[in-house]
């Protein structure tokens, strides 16, 4: 399961991030929160598969589809 | 001059409180072709130096590497006395990340750092505080909590940055750098585990506020009134200011002239200089009030809201959901319109947003649509019996331009076009809380964005306007048809005839070329009629009276849709781009493309 696939106010818990992202974004990630076993939650779905909403830690992000799928999450 | 400078991530409040500190005066240094800005001012006689924002010190972007090469060197310049790293309170663990590695950085180049806590008053409003002596013993180096917008602990902060002597300062070797990212990150955890507000706490409003803006149905409503509002500030609002611009200039030209009499000076006084000066200056209202607008968006957190919702739609043309507001702007006027261009966080789609927006029908085409459908359309024809096919065709027009911008859009996504767009960062971007935005760090924006055009447009509309002023001024006392320009009109005239146009509309088109405004004025003066710019239905009837067949009607609106007539779009493109070949490639391609229109809308029609 992708944190694309997370729904409209539920918590998950992120496992890792895709490794064919390109190494630089993969730092950018992590230096924003993205990182295994942090809990990230989906504060919003917008309409036609627009970016997803979430919030990681102290932030909220919006991230694009061909971004939130390279994101997967632990599945319990 | 010792220097100190100012680091932080986006949002954390650095632009305020660099304008605390600072006062009025600032220079702004511009990098071509990428968005960075460095900013100093001086603080008694202490130079600070404000970099923009950035997540990392990994560069992922040409702007970012630009920003840290800058800071990089510097942290080499003996000058550089202490480098000041902002933090925001409410996203302290985010802030951390950076700060570590602003400490790391700094270390490496043996220069002391301190740190500051900003939005401390948001902290006290939800009643949390922290104990900032143990935050400066783990971090190992001096902390202070102010609040740039209350001033509150701005003048300790102050003080502080004047009177201690960094260097001296000891408690650096006291902690153990980070090794890693991944270290900084961890670090930052555990550090906010221990100081930072509850993040539910902080972030309940935002998420409130957000439900709000965000839901489908309110969210559209608000998205459109918004929207709205800042079309309306930059045609209407900015139009009485772009009037007195017009009006003075006028004014100062006749005062001057008045002292040199009539003759070949007073004209070139009047027209080339005054002329051409205004030609141009009228636009700094415009644009002043766009960066104004945008500013308060962009302060006050709504942007990044604006550039989610848009982000779907826009992006199947390649383009991102902050190329909205730029392709808006447009329809005014291109130029604040590339300039707005500035927040895509893409380069790749900056450029691609900043090379399509000259295909969106700005309002210096409006009296070029008005004469050619005044022309061509009678006022009492209706479609389908209810709407006015004027209206229509305007419409037709606007939405053409649109079109063509999105298509070219498309195409360019799909090929790389310099360098610097290769690395692309996908879209991920931060909603920042909503904040009231404040007047200092606006103001500077609005008046720096004229002083930007100026000096970039200025030299480029100058010489154009002073070569086409004296080709149709001399020989003397000629008219416009056996001016230098006219014969020029004459012999280029084999150009224009697949178009189905007479020299006439050669000139006007040559001389449109400087702004197409300057069309409607050509071509009154070429069929004998003075001020055709207030008459426009005047002009028409004589055109009419002479035969304006409907497929080179339709042709040269075509081509005045599409064509970039305008230097100082193409100066401000150069200027923004970085890159000349590119913006006066595009002059051209746009050119060639519009004659392969209007010459298809000719023959086929």
């Amino acid at each position: 399961m992708t944190l694309w696939d997370l729904t409209k106010n539920s918590l998950s818990t992120i496992s890792h991030l895709s490794p064919t992202l390109e190494e630089a974004l993969l730092v950018r990630l992590m230096e924003m929160g993205f990182e295994t076993n942090q809990s990230i939650t989906c504060l919003r779905r917008t309409p036609f598969s627009g970016p997803i909403v979430v919030q990681l830690g102290d932030s909220v992000f919006s991230l694009e589809q061909e971004l939130a799928q390279h994101v997967y999450l632990a599945t319990n | 001059m010792k220097k100190i400078l100012m680091v932080g991530k986006p949002n954390c409040g650095k632009s305020l409180l660099f304008n605390q500190l600072t006062g009025l005066r600032q220079k702004v240094a511009n990098y071509p072709g990428v968005t960075v800005e460095i900013k100093s001012g001086v603080m008694d006689n202490v130079e600070l130096i404000d970099f923009p924002g950035t997540y990392s010190l990994n560069s992922l972007s040409k702007d970012e590497e630009v920003a840290i090469n800058q800071l990089n060197a510097k942290l080499a310049d003996d000058d550089t006395s202490l480098v000041l790293c902002v933090l925001d309170a409410t996203r302290l663990e985010r802030s951390l990340v950076f700060a570590l590695q602003a400490q790391q950085l700094a270390t490496q180049a043996s220069k002391p750092i301190a740190f500051v806590v900003n939005f401390i008053d948001e902290l006290k409003r939800f009643g949390h505080s922290f104990d900032i002596d143990a935050l400066s013993h783990d971090l190992g180096a001096p902390v202070y909590a102010v609040s740039a917008r209350d001033l509150d602990g701005i003048t300790e902060l102050k003080q502080a940055l004047l009177a201690k002597d960094y260097q001296t300062y000891p408690s650096l070797s006291r902690q153990t750098p980070i090794s890693s990212v991944s270290d900084a990150v961890k670090r930052s955890r555990e550090l906010a585990s221990k100081y930072a507000i509850n993040r539910d706490v902080i972030l309940k409003n935002q998420n409130v506020l957000d439900a709000f803006l965000l839901n489908s149905l309110f969210g559209s409503i608000a998205f459109f009134a918004i929207m709205f509002l800042l079309f309306q500030s930059i045609f209407t609002w900015a139009t009485p200011l772009m009037d007195a611009v017009e009006v003075s200039l006028g004014a100062i030209a006749q005062f001057i002239t008045g002292f040199v009499g009539n003759g070949v000076v007073s004209d070139f006084i009047n027209d080339a200089i005054f002329g051409g000066v205004g030609s141009f200056l009228v636009f700094v209202p415009q644009i002043m009030v766009l960066t104004f607008v945008i500013g308060l968006l962009e302060d006050s957190g709504y942007l990044s809201r604006a550039a989610l919702i848009c982000h779907k739609p826009l992006s199947f043309f390649g383009l991102s959901g902050r190329s909205f507001i730029p392709y808006l702007s447009g329809h005014a006027c291109a130029i604040p319109a590339i300039m707005a261009a500035r927040t895509i966080e893409s380069p790749r789609k900056r450029l691609i947003t900043m090379m399509t927006i000259p295909l969106i029908s700005c309002s210096a085409r409006l009296p070029v649509y008005a004469l050619l459908i005044a022309v061509l359309i009678p006022t009492d024809v209706y479609w389908l019996g209810l709407f006015n096919m004027q209206g229509v065709a305007f419409f037709g027009l606007y939405f053409f331009g649109i079109v063509t911008a999105l298509a070219i859009s498309a195409l360019l996504s799909r090929s790389t076009i310099t360098e610097q767009e290769k690395t692309e960062m996908p879209f991920i971007i931060e909603m920042p809380s909503y904040r009231l935005p404040h007047w200092k760090p606006l103001g500077h924006r609005v008046v720096n964005s004229a002083v930007q055009f100026i000096k970039r447009a200025a030299p480029v509309i100058f010489v154009v306007s002073l070569v086409i002023w004296v080709l149709g001024y001399f020989p003397l006392n000629a008219s416009l048809e056996d001016s230098f320009l006219g014969t020029i009109g004459h012999f280029i005239e084999p150009i224009f005839e697949p178009l189905g146009l007479d020299w006439r509309y050669g000139i006007a088109i040559l001389m449109s070329f400087l702004a197409r405004e300057v069309f409607v004025g050509a071509l009154g003066t070429l069929y004998g009629m003075e001020g055709a710019d207030e008459n426009i239905s005047g002009l028409a009837a004589q055109i009419l009276n002479e035969g304006l067949p409907l497929n080179t009607g339709i042709g040269l609106l075509l081509f005045y849709v599409v064509a970039l007539q305008c230097v100082a779009t193409v100066a401000t493109l150069k200027g923004e781009i970085g890159n000349n070949k590119l913006s006066w490639g595009l002059y051209g391609f746009y050119g060639l493309l519009a004659y392969a229109l209007a010459f298809v809308a000719n023959v086929v029609i």
